[in-house]
């Protein structure tokens, strides 16, 4: 019994020793033609879409550092604004207490 | 290797008759090759159109460093690989559907009869093919390389990126597997 099994076990693994060659359907190399001309090469497609994406990460960038400069002036000019009006303020004692506070005299 | 070098260059200008030559030179390996993993005739014809349309797409890829044979032999397999996982994805989902009964669409489970085997052989050929399906990824590819597209034991080192001796382990132990496999068919 384990000898015919053995036997059946070789006689299984030989038997794809002479195996041919399938073959393709004869229509396949008309098909494949057609088909390529249809397709674009890769390369020039991922350089494309590769442009187009690093010019959209370029122009956001640039309208975020506009932005911000923006911002950064806004903030600068407006300090400016501030700082001036007090030393204005200083200068002709708008804090001080009126002359004529009668309340206080 | 100069021609090859010719050929790919005419390739990589998207020549025509550059491609015709391709398709014609190795339509029967790719197809055998895929065959040989995928065991489905049409299934074995989608992925071979699949591998010639990955050439034509990263032809500029190629850098001669290896054979072109062997560069396109590479591209089979993976190309092979990438397919048997979508379908054992979709396997594994119907399955499920089918539990849950939202689907009715039966799994397939039918032998393979490869159509270069001779008539005498085809039952037990079914039986080797399938138990070639039960064998680890380096193994099986190791040994359908060899005894199915006939390849030596170095051309497959080229193609796996491995030693001429590691392959003859594989193989070696692909056969070891195989007998285990074939000896629970014929002892059930």
């Amino acid at each position: 019994m384990k000898t015919n099994i053995e036997h059946q076990i070789e006689l299984t693994l030989n038997s794809i020793d002479a195996i041919q060659r399938a073959e393709i359907s004869p229509y396949f190399k008309t098909r494949m033609k057609g088909m390529l001309t249809q397709i674009q090469p890769e390369p020039a497609f991922f350089s494309f879409k590769y442009t187009i994406a690093i010019a959209a990460i370029a122009l956001i960038l640039t309208a975020n550092t506009f932005l911000l400069y923006q911002q950064f002036n806004q903030n600068n000019s407006a300090e400016k604004q501030v700082q001036s009006n007090s030393e204005l303020s200083e200068i002709y004692h708008l804090n001080s207490t009126p002359v004529l506070d009668y309340d206080n005299q | 290797m100069s021609d090859q070098i010719h050929f790919v260059a005419l390739l990589k200008t998207g020549d025509s008759g550059a491609y015709d030559k391709l398709i014609e030179d190795y339509q029967h390996m790719v197809y055998n090759t895929v065959l040989g993993i995928v065991n489905h005739l049409q299934d074995a014809e989608d992925i071979t159109q699949n591998v010639f349309i990955q050439i034509f797409k990263s032809i500029d890829d190629f850098k001669g460093d290896s054979k072109l044979s062997t560069w396109i032999y590479r591209i089979a397999i993976t190309k092979s690989l990438e397919w048997e996982r979508k379908k054992k994805s979709k396997k594994s989902i119907n399955y499920f559907k089918n539990l849950m009964g939202i689907s009715t669409e039966t799994i397939e489970m039918s032998a393979f009869n490869h159509p270069g085997v001779e008539l005498h052989n085809k039952e037990i050929a079914a039986m080797l093919f399938k138990a070639i399906k039960q064998l680890p990824e380096n193994q099986r590819l190791a040994f359908v390389l060899i005894k199915v597209e006939g390849l030596n034991y170095q051309e497959v080192g080229e193609i796996m990126n491995k030693s001429t001796k590691s392959i003859e382990g594989l193989v070696l132990r692909a056969k070891a597997q195989l007998k285990l496999i074939l000896n629970d068919y014929f002892s059930e």
